[in-house]
């Protein structure tokens, strides 16, 4: 059974089709990559899969559950968070509450313990600093944790997403675009984080356009284009296959 | 001299509340609200009323204030939780005038706008009129304490985290797991409760409103004590009331030397003076004297 | 009774219709600016008043004080916006919200300075009402009504036919692309405000030929311009006419059952119902 099926995922907006029946499987363990031309629908299945948008009609199978029109907090909950192509978050927290926010099964949340602050509070809160502190030192964000969030550069800020995305004990991370706007160095940092944290069990979903890192990182890479999968297999088998290079191609050739 | 001062100070305290209840949801929250004088007004005739015509004790009418406001508050930022803030603006613009509208017209319930007089106050009557002020003053003073105790202790919890979040931005608070539509509910009712327990305090003070103490021009008044004392910050929210008091003041006896104005000239140019402070404060230090600070790790 | 509920139809039209001119304007700068711009309702006060002037003080036709009060009004409306507004803007559509209400206060209350709090009336020729089929109507009415359709057939002209018209709604509808194809996007903010702030300075006269302004003249109507806006869709503009009909008309019929005070709640109960039932408005909000 895959970590998360998709099947036949319809969406569109305002009449135009952007999910055309997407149907994709990611299976457990992987570092699956997700590509496609611009205006394929990548970004509005990670819209529909995580939560932030309802789709018209399919399936989300997340762990043999079917979660399919969740709000995105109960899919955080499930064990499946993503994060954003242009660096979100929350620029006025600092980056330590960045981290320690995305935390599950906080009672420090709830009104009335914010205000008694019966002893469970300031618990977890310790238990989630800590995790906080191990997950910024994994991604050498240590020395930053006390800068409000809108401080840090683009690479950093790719980082911060990423810790905050793996203190919810996630199963399955999305990233759109960690590459996109990063330095080399750090891109190839980023690759090796993301290739320990699958060998430590977490499943990753990754869209980005930087080819060359999704041939080195991505085994399967799924294909999406008209808000269809189109195809699948290894780097190499889809770079190879026409039906891909048609589509890449179709679309340049209609926008040049 | 020294019952003026008193009363200011009572009322600068009774600001700071407004300003404090504004601050949770526009400064810790990033909701809006621009009717907050509906609530403010709401929350004094609900406990005048109670107090006056049912002879409640003051006490249960505070109560009552916080809690008819609360709801008010919960039943709007529930209509406009899953909608951009621009309709949350409207709404609450719109409420205010409706609670005017109510209490100039239900004449059986509220006088209309000859407004309610002889509402009751702790001790009123039974001590001098100075003495009666000091108290008053005390025991504003003791709200204006609590109600900063329960905002700073709502700030610095994880709850409060969860609402800055939310203000910089809710998609992302989603993804984080929190279900913000509970969070802004619960923090518009809360704001809402204190702007509430402000208004019936004001009344009790006051001891007569009417519709027309509850114009548009309070909801500036309270905007720019916030916004010039710091957004976010619940000590730049007292401090702010207290300017925004002081700059009333001022003007009062500034225009008061200026002659050979008609009566509505000055109350003219007060108004608008309040008004152009905001816009220049907002265009000169748009974060305050106290500009919101990071917590630490 | 169904020739009360025939007449009050007839006059919640034509109330609705007047009701578009400003509904327009607050929409049109929504779509464009992405912000809701209470000083529209200053700028109708403004507009009110101009006209005022035109037609009391310089015995102008009440058709050409429409004109006085679109020029004087627009033109406040671009400096206002030029000086006031623009500079906030990049601190949030909410803040820029807070700053219009404080700036509605501000220019309500230079009216107030120059003209007082007493109650004005245009110079009016009194005449006898119309009587068809057993219905009333004035031919002030008739006129108002000319006065609205024209300003609002010119709006749409405008935008259909005209470049500028069209880079508008390129902008309205998606900024980005727009600033990609070469539309100077401060240009463009420059003029919604002017023909915004305009069509609220004709609502302002046509208010005043109604009934009778004064500096709070503009607020007074607010509620119900926004939710004209509201109703029919934020952002659209043929949403703010289909809005603010129903709203006219909805005023107009609440005096069945309401005291004629509450006519402005029914605007605030309809806000509340649409945004409950349909949160896009009639017509759909604009998606980009």
């Amino acid at each position: 059974m895959p970590l998360l099926d998709v099947r036949d995922l319809r969406r569109a907006f305002y009449g135009v089709t952007a999910l055309d029946g997407v149907n994709l499987a990611v299976r457990r363990g992987t570092i699956t990559g997700l590509i496609g031309p611009n205006g394929a629908g990548k970004t509005t299945l990670f819209n529909c899969v995580s939560g932030l948008i309802p789709p018209d009609a399919g399936r989300v199978i997340f762990d043999g559950v079917d979660v399919t029109g969740w709000p995105a907090h109960r899919m955080t909950a499930r064990g499946l968070v993503r994060t954003f192509q242009i660096a979100r978050g929350f620029p006025r927290l600092s980056v330590l509450e960045n981290l320690v926010l995305y935390g599950a099964r906080q009672p420090g949340e709830t009104l009335w313990r914010a205000v008694a602050r019966p002893p469970s509070v300031a618990r977890r809160e310790r238990e989630l600093r800590h995790r906080a502190f191990d997950v910024a030192e994994r991604l050498n964000l240590t020395p930053l944790l006390d800068m409000p969030a809108s401080d840090l550069s683009g690479g950093q800020k790719k980082l911060l997403e990423l810790g905050r995305a793996l203190m919810t004990e996630p199963r399955l991370i999305m990233l759109d675009e960690p590459i996109a706007g990063v330095n080399p160095t750090l891109a190839a940092r980023l690759a090796e984080h993301l290739r320990a944290l699958r060998d430590a069990g977490i499943t990753f979903l990754v869209i980005e356009h930087h080819l060359d890192v999704i041939a080195r990182l991505c085994d399967p890479v799924i294909v999406m284009a008209e808000g269809r999968h189109l195809a699948e297999g290894t780097f190499a088998q889809v770079a190879a296959d026409e039906r891909v290079q048609a589509a890449y191609l179709g679309r340049r050739a209609a926008t040049a | 001299m020294e019952n003026y001062l008193v009363a200011m100070a009572v009322f600068a305290g009774l600001y700071a509340l407004l300003a404090l209840g504004l601050n949770v949801v526009w400064g810790m929250t990033g909701m809006i609200n621009l009717g907050l004088v509906g609530f403010f007004g709401l929350g004094a005739y609900a406990s005048a009323l109670l107090t006056r015509a049912h002879r409640a004790p003051i006490v249960l009418g505070l109560a009552a204030a916080a809690l008819v406001t609360a709801a008010a508050g919960a039943a709007m930022a529930l209509t406009t939780a899953r909608l951009r803030g621009d309709y949350l603006a409207i709404i609450t613009l719109g409420f205010s005038e409706v609670v005017r509208l109510v209490a100039s017209n239900e004449l059986w319930l509220t006088n209309g706008t000859d407004g309610i007089s002889g509402i009751p106050g702790p001790w009123r009557g039974r001590v001098t009129p100075q003495t009666f002020n000091v108290v008053y003053l005390a025991i504003v003073a003791l709200a204006v304490l609590a109600v900063f105790a329960l905002c700073q202790r709502i700030r610095s919890s994880p709850y409060g985290r969860v609402l800055r979040a939310i203000r910089d931005d809710d998609q992302v608070a989603a993804v984080a797991g929190k279900r913000v539509i509970v969070f802004k509910v619960q923090a518009f009712a809360v704001s809402a409760a204190i702007l509430g327990l402000a208004g019936a305090l004001w009344g009790h003070y006051t001891s007569f409103i009417a519709p027309d103490v509850f114009t548009p021009l309070v909801t500036i008044y309270v905007v720019l004590a916030l916004t010039a004392g710091g957004t976010g910050n619940n000590v730049g929210a007292v401090l702010g009331a207290a300017l925004v008091i002081f700059l009333m003041e001022a003007t009062r006896f500034a225009t008061g030397w200026v002659g050979m104005l008609k009566p509505v000239q000055v109350a003219a140019l007060r108004e608008a003076l309040i008004g152009g402070a905001l816009l220049v404060v907002l265009r000169v230090r748009p974060r305050g004297l106290l500009p919101e600070r990071l917590a630490r790790s | 009774m169904p020739r009360e509920i025939a007449q009050l139809l007839l006059n919640g039209l034509m109330a609705g219709t007047i009701l578009a001119v400003p509904a327009i304007g607050f929409t049109a700068i929504y779509a464009v600016l992405r912000f809701p711009n209470f000083a529209i309702a200053a700028h109708l006060t403004i507009g009110a008043f101009a006209g005022w002037l035109a037609n009391v003080s310089l015995g102008l036709p009440a058709a050409l004080a429409v004109g006085v009060a679109f020029v004087v009004a627009g033109l406040a409306g671009v400096l206002n916006d030029e000086l006031i507004l623009k500079p906030l803007r990049p601190a949030g559509a909410l803040t820029t919200a807070i700053a219009a209400v404080a700036l509605t206060l501000v220019l309500e209350n230079v009216v107030r300075f120059v003209f007082g709090n007493d109650l004005r009336g245009y110079d009016l020729p009194i005449r006898r009402d119309w009587q068809a089929a057993g219905l009333r109507i004035a031919p002030q009415q008739v006129h108002n009504f000319v006065i609205a359709v024209v300003a609002m057939a010119a709006v749409f002209l405008f935008l259909a036919f005209t470049r500028t018209g069209k880079a508008m709604r390129a902008v309205a509808d998606n900024p980005m692309l727009a600033s990609v194809k070469g539309i100077d996007a401060d240009r463009v903010a420059r003029l919604t405000n002017f023909v915004a702030m305009g069509l609220a300075g004709v609502g302002g006269v046509l208010v005043g030929l109604d009934t009778s302004i004064d500096p709070l003249t503009g607020f007074r109507v607010i509620l119900s311009v926004f939710a004209a806006a509201v109703v029919g869709g934020l952002g659209s503009i043929p949403g703010a006419v289909v809005g603010a009909l129903t709203i006219g008309v909805g005023e107009e019929l609440s005096l069945l059952v309401l005291a004629p005070a509450y006519r402005t709640v029914v605007g605030f109960a309809a806000i509340l119902v649409v945004l409950t039932l349909r949160p896009r408005g009639i017509l759909g909000e604009r998606a980009y």
